[in-house]
């Protein structure tokens, strides 16, 4: 049934966009949640795992339901060079049963089953449909057109519209992004039997690993690439800034290609079939690029609101709609949603730790664009250190040393060295 | 890098094309006089942009919908917008 004015509509039905219809709907508001794609995830792009503790607040005990592939039990991070990586990584079994840690998981699955509980507790939802307006009365958003130009009406829209977020733009709630605010990644899909995988990976059935990469995958540009392993296949993902793949003619399926021909990695996905091939960027301006959170009957959350930090994506986006929700559920009993009443979403937002999280990383968007060439000058010292101390020559222990400690001068400046080693550990999960 | 460019990332993608252009250029002649190096040849990550006979050719039948493109070009030559509900890029995975 089409109705032609709701209490609240939202644009977009990634995790962000159907927590929001869902919290709202839950709440007796009526909602219309509006999807571009074909179904819910047929857009959609991550590495990608999701975090049980934010997803479980929204879906309780999802994991026996909802289409997960692998609780993972293991991170690793690889600071490769061309035939060595220096490997750094956690396993932690606890994590295998419950309450569990994270999830695997593939969006075209998965984004369709968090819509579809939305839509099992009331909302409204509609795929294949463009928003290509917001409409306002003075400066008020009432609702929304679509493009074949029809309208619909709402006392509150729910921009949940991703990171292109061209109506967030249009809107003027932020800037127009640089190169420097942005990056792009690459992926590829791939199916390979689970029995093998488990094998290859050391893991037993439904656990699952986590390798993330840097120096060699991105050839000296500054990015990352990485593997996530699902059930019977693997996500592997390469790329990195903008501005930086300008800069350096690249591109991430040339980085991809680039990476699944390591020596080390491609033992990893021999015999592995290409099913999917997607790009994607990840909002990266931090703090400071923050847009306006909203305006008079708007409110803007998830990725077109900048909710990036580190890793952490999906769940941020999960918080933020279930925020700005919660901030009209609110408007709605007052009956007034001016952006003095919608204030209150901003607020919570401010005061979260994901906010302190992400002041605080401002630092890592400094410290690439201030040393572009860090990741791959670490990744180059720790191998070359590798080889330096695994070599079993005719020298003592203390001619051993000595040899380390050259090898890390030859690179650069000691105190370089030192400070790129630091901040390389301390960031290298900021994909 | 030139060894990898063989492969088309396209052989693994189901892209239901409108038949409305969603892309385009705004000045050519930008192209050709202000922008030695083309970078959207380059960064775009399923080769929509190619540099042919002078002229910047797009084939948007090609776009996976990242949306780089239109915050990339430094001239803001490049007009980008989604194609229409239900069209475009279906990924299944
Ligand atoms: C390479 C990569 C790796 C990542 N890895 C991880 C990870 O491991 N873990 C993690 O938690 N996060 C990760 N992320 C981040 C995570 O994917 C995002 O933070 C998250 O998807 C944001 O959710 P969202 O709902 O805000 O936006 P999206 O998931 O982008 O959803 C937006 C939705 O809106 C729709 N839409 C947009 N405009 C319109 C319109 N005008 N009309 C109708 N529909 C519209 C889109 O089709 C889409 O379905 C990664 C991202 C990338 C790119
Ligand atoms: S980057 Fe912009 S100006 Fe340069 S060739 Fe591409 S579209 Fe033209
Ligand atoms: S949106 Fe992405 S895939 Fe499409 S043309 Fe632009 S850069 Fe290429």
């Amino acid at each position: 049934m089409n109705k032609n004015h709701y209490d609240a509509i939202v644009v977009g039905a990634g995790p962000a966009g159907s927590v929001a219809a869902l919290t709202l709907a839950k709440n007796n508001l009526s909602v219309a949640l509006l999807e571009r794609g074909k179904f819910p995830g047929s857009k959609n792009m991550f590495g990608g795992t999701i975090y049980r503790e934010t997803t479980e607040k929204i879906f309780p005990a999802f994991w026996h339901d909802a289409p997960v592939e692998r609780a993972v039990v293991r991170d690793e991070a690889w600071f490769m060079e061309e035939d060595s990586v220096v490997n750094m990584g956690f396993n932690g079994l606890r994590f295998a049963k419950e309450p569990y840690n994270k999830f695997t998981v593939l969006r075209a699955k998965f984004d369709k089953w968090m819509a579809e509980q939305a839509r099992k507790a009331g909302v409204h939802l509609i795929c294949g449909t463009l928003v290509r307006h917001v409409k306002y009365k003075g400066k008020k958003a009432i609702g929304v057109v679509l493009d074949d130009g029809s309208e619909l009406g709402a006392d509150a829209v729910v921009l949940a519209e991703g990171v292109t977020s061209l109506l967030t733009k249009e809107a003027k709630l932020r800037q127009d992004y640089t190169p420097h605010q942005l990056t792009l990644y690459a992926q590829e899909i791939m199916e390979l039997d689970s029995k093998i995988i488990e094998e290859r990976f050391n893991l037993e059935k439904d656990q699952g690993a986590i390798i993330g990469m840097l120096g060699y995958p991105t050839a000296g540009a500054i990015g990352k690439a990485g593997i996530w392993t699902n059930k019977n296949t693997l996500s592997m993902i390469a790329g990195g800034y903008l501005w930086d793949l300008m800069q350096k003619g690249l591109s991430p399926d040339l980085l991809l290609q680039r990476t699944k021909q390591h020596p080390l990695v491609k033992r990893l996905i021999q015999g592995a079939k290409v099913v999917q091939y997607k790009a994607h960027m990840i909002p990266k301006g931090g703090y400071k690029a923050l847009p306006k959170l909203c305006s008079d009957g708007i409110v803007v959350v998830g990725d077109a609101a900048g909710m990036i930090s580190g890793r952490r994506g999906t769940d941020l986006a999960m918080l933020t709609g279930q925020f700005g929700a919660q901030a009209i559920v609110q408007a709605k009993a007052k009956g007034d949603f001016t952006a003095k009443t919608l204030a209150a979403y901003a607020n919570k937002v401010n005061r979260s730790f994901f906010l302190k999280d992400m002041k605080a990383g401002e630092q890592t968007v400094e410290y690439y664009h201030k040393n572009p060439d860090a990741d791959y000058l670490l990744s180059k010292t720790l191998n070359d250190l590798g080889y330096a101390y695994f070599s079993e020559g005719l020298v003592t222990s203390r001619e051993k040393t000595q040899l380390i400690t050259n090898t890390i001068l030859s690179e650069q400046p000691l105190a370089k060295t030192l400070f790129d080693l630091y901040n390389g550990y301390k960031y290298w999960e900021a994909f | 890098m030139e060894k990898y460019a063989a492969y088309d990332p396209l052989d693994n993608l189901l892209i239901d094309v409108d038949d409305k252009p969603h892309i385009y250029i705004i000045k050519q002649t930008t192209c050709g006089n202000k922008c030695p190096d083309h970078s959207c040849t380059n960064f775009c990550p399923s080769r929509v942009f190619s540099w042919e006979g002078g002229k910047l050719a797009v084939d948007y039948t090609r776009c996976v919908e990242c949306g780089a493109c239109q915050y990339s070009c430094i001239h803001k030559n490049i007009h980008w917008e989604y194609p229409r509900g239900g069209f475009g890029v279906v990924y299944l995975y």
